[in-house]
């Protein structure tokens, strides 16, 4: 698998963000299915950009996969502090106007808009691996000429 | 990008495009500012938005609270935006149509 790699700063989020809408539109995922990718992506990269580094420069490493059974795959991979986004609470969705938290609902949108999402470390890096089931228009994508 | 319009103590916040974390960031203190102490209800219009990430929810959050769930309300809002509001859980504390 390719990877995109870029410094870990604002101004190459559209980059990554790009690069993995482009790979989607080019399988023929509806546009919904991008929307909620592209979100889930975003949420987890701006995350990474504000708190992995500490301030510190960094980079991050971008993959993405198609599995045949339908499946979009995302890698999303940095060398910061170690962060283990499957232990991040949800914040109260039930709580009243004036006891909500801002903090903690870009993750809660990423684990509600995949399918999946795992966390591994391994050695200094964070790797989060994100999954989607994808419906693909008929007829358009790689897999037209195939049996 | 944001237009506002003011009309008879109602300003409304026309937003158009990606309200992506960059933008929301870009456009959020400014908004907060300009209707901080009011005596009016805003209007957040969102036909012209089809992207929305959680920057963007987080300024609806602040002027919500600002001005009370009474005196705000989010209009026009796309399906799929729709439902990003309600994976947070906004729908329960602010008036989205």
């Amino acid at each position: 698998m390719n990877y995109l790699n870029y410094p870990a700063r604002m101004e190459y989020l559209p980059g990554f963000l790009d690069y993995i809408r482009n790979e989607m539109i080019d399988l023929g995922i509806n546009m919904e299915i991008i929307f909620e990718v592209e979100l889930a992506c975003e949420e987890i990269l701006v995350n990474i950009i504000k708190y992995a580094y500490s301030g510190k420069v960094g980079d991050i490493d971008v993959g993405v996969e198609y599995e045949d059974e339908g499946e979009f795959i995302v890698y999303i991979i940095d060398r910061g502090e170690c962060f283990n986004i499957l232990q991040v609470e949800n914040p109260d969705v039930e709580a009243s106007l004036d006891e909500r938290d801002e903090g903690g609902l870009g993750i809660h949108f990423a684990r509600s808009l995949m399918d999946e999402i795992d966390y591994k470390r391994d050695e200094d890096k964070n790797i989060v691996i994100m999954k989607k089931r994808i419906l693909r228009k008929q007829g358009s994508g790689d897999n037209e000429n195939k049996k | 990008m944001i237009e506002y319009r003011s009309d008879e103590g109602k300003i409304t916040c026309l937003f158009s495009g990606r309200m992506d974390t960059e933008e929301s960031t870009r456009v959020g203190s400014e908004l907060i500012e300009k209707i901080k102490g009011q005596d009016l209800s805003v209007v957040f219009d969102l036909k012209e938005v089809d992207y929305v990430s959680s920057a963007f929810l987080r300024i609806c959050l602040k002027v919500a609270r600002e001005m009370g769930d009474d005196r705000f309300s989010v209009e026009h809002v796309k399906p799929t935006v729709k439902k990003v509001f309600k994976i947070a859980g906004f729908d329960k504390i602010m008036k989205i149509e």
